[in-house]
């Protein structure tokens, strides 16, 4: 009979319930997704990464005997070795269409390190020049297997047939370089070719110039990193890095990092919002049936009867939150799934039902909401039942804070004093009504603010420090004033200068790391460096200037001391003063001036890249013209990766809306839930304020001015939290790779505030039909 | 003297439920400007059902009713508002303030509301609670929260003051003094005040009195030489 009530009372507040079960039905989906695409990610690519040997650590050489694999082998730590030729060449297409970018990577048969998977066609035999693309590739370039691919090597057209596809893991996320957010089939991919048929092309037949090495168990690649330096130094050692520093490594990894802070913090907070509001109804609802619950006392029910029967509520709360929650949590991690594969090349990599998640989500679900529900009517046990039907104590009223603030307090009104008491006669209620609305306002700001900086970070990037139209990377140094000099007599390049990329090892103390250091030529235009504020930073003419995320890795601060020791030339250390730290949010970068860096390697007047500003209506021709061009490595187009990265900000727009929508319908939530409460507590109030004369209008006001007040606080608060939810997001994302600026644009503030408001309003609005509703009459009869 | 509200064949049904309450079973009711009309019934007569009606709180299901010859029954909610807000005080058994305004906050929350109130301070301290202004409710007794619940309704200067069982929940002397208040509202202002009740001694009170009984008047009594409360006892 009880469950008949139960059903009834539910039914009666049925708007209560619905809000409420939708935001633990939010919590839970976006939990169980992410927990389950996170799951899967890790599995699948930790599976591969063993399946396929990915190797422990990489190094870059200028040049080297393939022999030279044996000598790192016989390191102590090293397990196996493996040289490969590794190069970037373009494919020569007609002018007007996008320039790509392949990097040819060789492999011999039965490699013991980083091995392909095929997925389609078969495995080149080397006899002939074939090779294999990704899948991705393939399909992003309209390929069929059988096609060929034009490449220019060494200046001349070689064609390469594609005889089928394959994934590697050193290739998960498919990007030339740490500058590239994201991977553009149409612009680079990776093609794996059989050595003895790359080796001839090259005139590099017998040698290699990059390694990959694995460890013995136990070893650390700090363990061989010396003696393998050592080794291969001589063969013009460039970098040496482990696999978590390897591009597509780190970045899944970053991936996977933000993924688990996601899954583990957001779900939190509307599961908690959730139980928080759970709590303050059923503690209401057992207020308000004391009657009801002293007659059932007096019938002989039992305390645990009763409680029972208030629990429950919270179990179908719970339950109905949990279930459904977990199972459009597992349907939109199918979505996740997918959306992850357009970006990451994982063989099976696939969504998977999970009952145990299934069974996590539902018990989450249960856990939060039976204990809010058995802190909401513990109260129960308390009461005997000629207490429980007597009416409970009369509220007191009291005289607020803000009341000594006399010379306020003697402007407002008695309407407005009202409010003022009203706000505060609450305080619980009232903080857990501003923690929800500032919790729901703030991840709206949040939401909007990651594309606010995203978007900072691309003009800043894009508009105020890279100046140029196109990069042109050098396969080797070559003379600057040469260089320029060729590239302006391109028609259609306005402007052109050198740009010298010298890896080196950095290093304060015992902290170092490997990066390269970027010469500019003095009032360098296309290369800026910009501060913080703004403003055009002047190249010291000896010296560093460093980005803050290096100054922090390596816990510099301007005026001190580093020392440098370049990967080239006779690589002796030297010590150089950090001028000046800039902000930068891609990579990890340094920069000097070009004579003084050249200086440093012994090589005065060399670049190893181009930087051209081009006109418009020329750039199609001109790169074409400098695919022809014999040491030109990699064409960067910066206004089409600035492009590309605009279009990927579009494609996660409808994110954040869904966010915004989520925060919208957990603020409506608590709002329309506390009002609802307040309301039925107020019955007789509100009834004698319009016995008195008060119009419906008047009296929702007043009810509007105190939710309108505590919704100001929360908006106040909810400004440092969204900074602070920000903060987190942008301090859990950040890498050596990317790290975001931490920006809000006034306009997120208002779109934030604008949302808040419109939740206020829309509960506000629900608030005022039931208030046409209250019966005047029938609730100034009962007895206080 | 003129007649401030007059009903005619005033019919009113409940449906609680399935079953029909003919609470009010064709009242036909006129009251004169500055009259102290006491009505009485056993309860369950229709006695409050009456009043709320006479109060604007409530429509008739037939009939009509007239106040200074305009028709209740024909006016919308927000007339009938204005028409509360304005010309009509109410007095309840249990008094229903406000419980988190003090006093003199209660009682100048209905002056804020209202076109010509009068001064909150002067009307409270009128009924003895000059002293009490600053407490809140829960502070009162109950016969202090009746006197702020009357000074809350005098300060509107309403030209009708309706009573239900004003003096219901109090005991007997401060039932008295409560009812003092009421008759010097009366007298000193020329306002028509309404009590209604079950307590017959009340009655000698009335200038009026209107005895109701199953849902219609039963009798009306006009008293040449009404009592002051002082001098009524039960």
């Amino acid at each position: 009979m009880l469950k008949r009530k139960l059903l009834r009372d539910i039914r009666g507040s049925l708007g209560a319930y619905i809000a409420l079960i939708s935001v633990l039905v939010i919590g839970l989906m976006l939990y169980v997704s992410m927990a389950l695409t996170l799951d899967s990610l890790v599995i699948s690519k930790d599976n591969y990464y063993r399946d396929y040997q990915l190797a422990d650590g990489f190094a870059r050489i200028t040049r080297g005997p393939a022999g030279l694999v044996a000598d790192l082998e016989d390191i102590r730590g090293i397990d196996k070795a493996v040289g490969r030729i590794v190069l970037d060449v373009l494919v020569n297409k007609p002018a007007g269409e996008e320039t790509t970018t392949i990097r040819l990577v060789s492999f011999e048969e039965r490699q013991p390190l980083n091995r392909f998977k095929l997925e389609q066609g078969k495995v080149p035999t080397g006899e002939v020049r074939e090779i294999l693309v990704t899948p991705a590739f393939l399909k992003g370039n309209n390929y069929q297997i059988g096609d060929q691919i034009p490449l220019i090597i060494k200046g001349r057209e070689v064609r390469f047939t594609i005889s089928g596809t394959a994934n590697s893991p050193e290739y998960v996320y498919e990007i030339p370089n740490g500058f590239t957010l994201a991977p553009n089939p149409k612009a680079f991919g990776i093609a794996l070719v059989p050595y003895s048929a790359i080796g001839p092309v090259l005139d590099m037949e017998g040698q290699v110039n990059d390694i990959a090495f694995s460890l013995n168990k136990g070893t650390e690649f700090l363990d061989v990193k010396t003696q393998a330096s050592r080794v291969l130094n001589s063969y013009g050692m460039t970098s040496i890095y482990p696999v978590k520093d390897q591009l597509s490594y780190s970045m899944l990894s970053q991936e996977i990092t933000g993924l688990e802070g996601s899954a583990k913090t957001s779900p939190m907070i509307f599961l908690l919002v959730a139980a928080s509001v759970l709590y303050i109804m059923l503690r209401r609802m057992v207020e308000q049936q004391r009657g009801q619950i002293g007659v059932m006392k007096a019938f002989g029910f039992t305390d645990w009867e009763i409680i029972n029967h208030y629990m429950g509520y919270a179990l179908f709360i719970g339950t109905l939150g949990g279930l459904g929650g977990s199972v459009v949590g597992t349907v939109l991690s199918y979505y996740w799934v997918e959306l992850y594969k357009v970006y990451y090349n994982i063989p099976d990599f696939t969504a998977r039902v999970s009952l145990t998640y299934l069974l996590v989500g539902t018990l989450l679900s249960l856990l939060f909401s039976l204990f809010a529900g058995w802190r909401g009517c513990r109260r129960v046990m308390a009461l005997s039942p000629a207490e429980a039907l007597r009416p409970p104590a009369p509220p007191a009223g009291k005289k607020t804070m803000v009341e000594r603030v006399r010379f306020l307090w003697g402007v407002l009104n008695t309407q407005a004093k009202m409010v003022v008491r009203n706000v505060f006669r609450n305080k619980p209620r009232a903080f857990l009504v501003i923690l929800g609305v500032s919790c729901s306002f703030a991840m709206m700001v949040s939401s909007r603010a990651s594309f606010d900086s995203t978007y900072y970070l691309i003009r800043y990037q894009f508009g105020e420090v890279e100046r140029y139209d196109i990069k042109v990377t050098l396969n080797q140094y070559i003379d600057r004033v040469k260089g320029v000099n060729d590239s302006r007599n391109i028609d259609g390049v306005a402007g052109a200068e050198p740009m010298l990329e010298v890896p080196v090892t950095l290093s304060n103390r015992w902290l170092q790391k490997d990066i390269v250091i970027t010469g500019l030529p003095q009032n360098s235009r296309l290369y800026r460096l910009v501060s913080a504020e703004g403003k055009h930073i002047d190249l010291p003419d000896n010296g560093l200037v460093i980005s803050n995320q290096l100054a922090k890795t390596l816990e510099i601060q301007p005026g001190e001391v580093v020392t440098i020791k370049p990967f080239l030339g006779d690589r002796r250390e030297e010590k150089v003063v950090v001028r000046q730290v800039v902000p930068q949010y891609v990579g990890l970068g340094a920069y000097m001036d070009i004579d003084a860096l050249g200086a440093l390697i012994h090589e005065p007047s060399s670049t190893s890249s181009i930087l051209l500003s081009v006109d418009r209506s020329e750039m199609d021709q001109v790169r074409k013209d400098l695919q022809e061009g014999r040491n030109v490595g990699v064409i960067y187009d910066k206004n089409r990766m600035k492009q590309q990265f605009e279009d990927l900000m579009e494609s996660y727009n409808a994110t954040q809306y869904i966010l915004i929508f989520f925060a919208f319908i957990t603020g409506f939530a608590i709002v329309y839930n506390v009002n609802i409460i307040s309301l039925s507590e107020r019955e007789r109030e509100l009834s004698t304020l319009m016995v008195l004369g008060m119009t419906e209008r008047e009296v929702a006001r007043i009810l509007a001015f105190e939710q309108g007040f505590l919704g100001l606080v929360a908006v106040i608060v909810g400004i440092p939290l969204g900074y602070g939810m920000l903060y987190a997001i942008v301090n859990g994302t950040a890498s050596d790779i990317y790290n975001m600026p931490l920006r809000i644009e006034p306009v997120s503030f208002l779109i934030s505030s604008l949302g808040a408001a419109a939740f206020l309003v829309a509960a506000q609005w629900r608030i005022k039909g039931r208030i046409a509703k209250l019966s005047m009459i029938e609730v100034l009869k009962e007895n206080e | 003297m003129e007649t401030i509200i007059r009903t005619q064949n005033l019919r009113k049904t409940f449906y609680t439920g399935e079953i029909p309450v003919h609470a009010l079973k064709g009242v036909d009711l006129e009251i004169g400007e500055g009259e102290f009309v006491v009505i009485l019934g056993p309860s369950g007569s229709g006695k409050s059902t009456l009043l709320n009606i006479l109060g604007g709180m409530d429509a008739p299901t037939e009939g009509e009713i007239f106040y200074r010859g305009k028709p209740l029954q024909n006016m919308n909610k927000k007339e009938l508002t204005m028409f509360r807000r304005n010309a009509v005080g109410f007095i309840f058994q249990f008094y229903n303030l406000m419980p988190n305004l003090t006093a003199l906050e209660n009682v100048t929350l209905a002056a804020e509301i209202t076109n010509d109130p009068l001064e909150p301070r002067k009307v409270l301290a009128e009924m003895g609670l000059a002293e009490r202004e600053d407490h809140f409710p829960s502070q009162l007794s109950g016969g202090e929260q009746q006197r702020v619940a009357i000074a809350r309704a005098i300060t509107k200067n309403p030209d009708i003051l309706l009573c239900d069982e004003p003096t219901g929940a109090l005991d007997y002397e401060t039932g008295k003094q409560v009812l003092d208040a009421l008759r010097n509202f009366n007298r000193d202002l020329g306002k028509t005040v309404l009590v209604i009740t079950h307590n017959a001694a009340i009655g000698n009170m009335g200038d009026k009195v209107v005895y109701i009984k199953d849902g219609r008047v039963d009798r009306i009594k006009i008293n040449p030489n009404p009592v002051s409360a002082s001098e009524v006892s039960w």
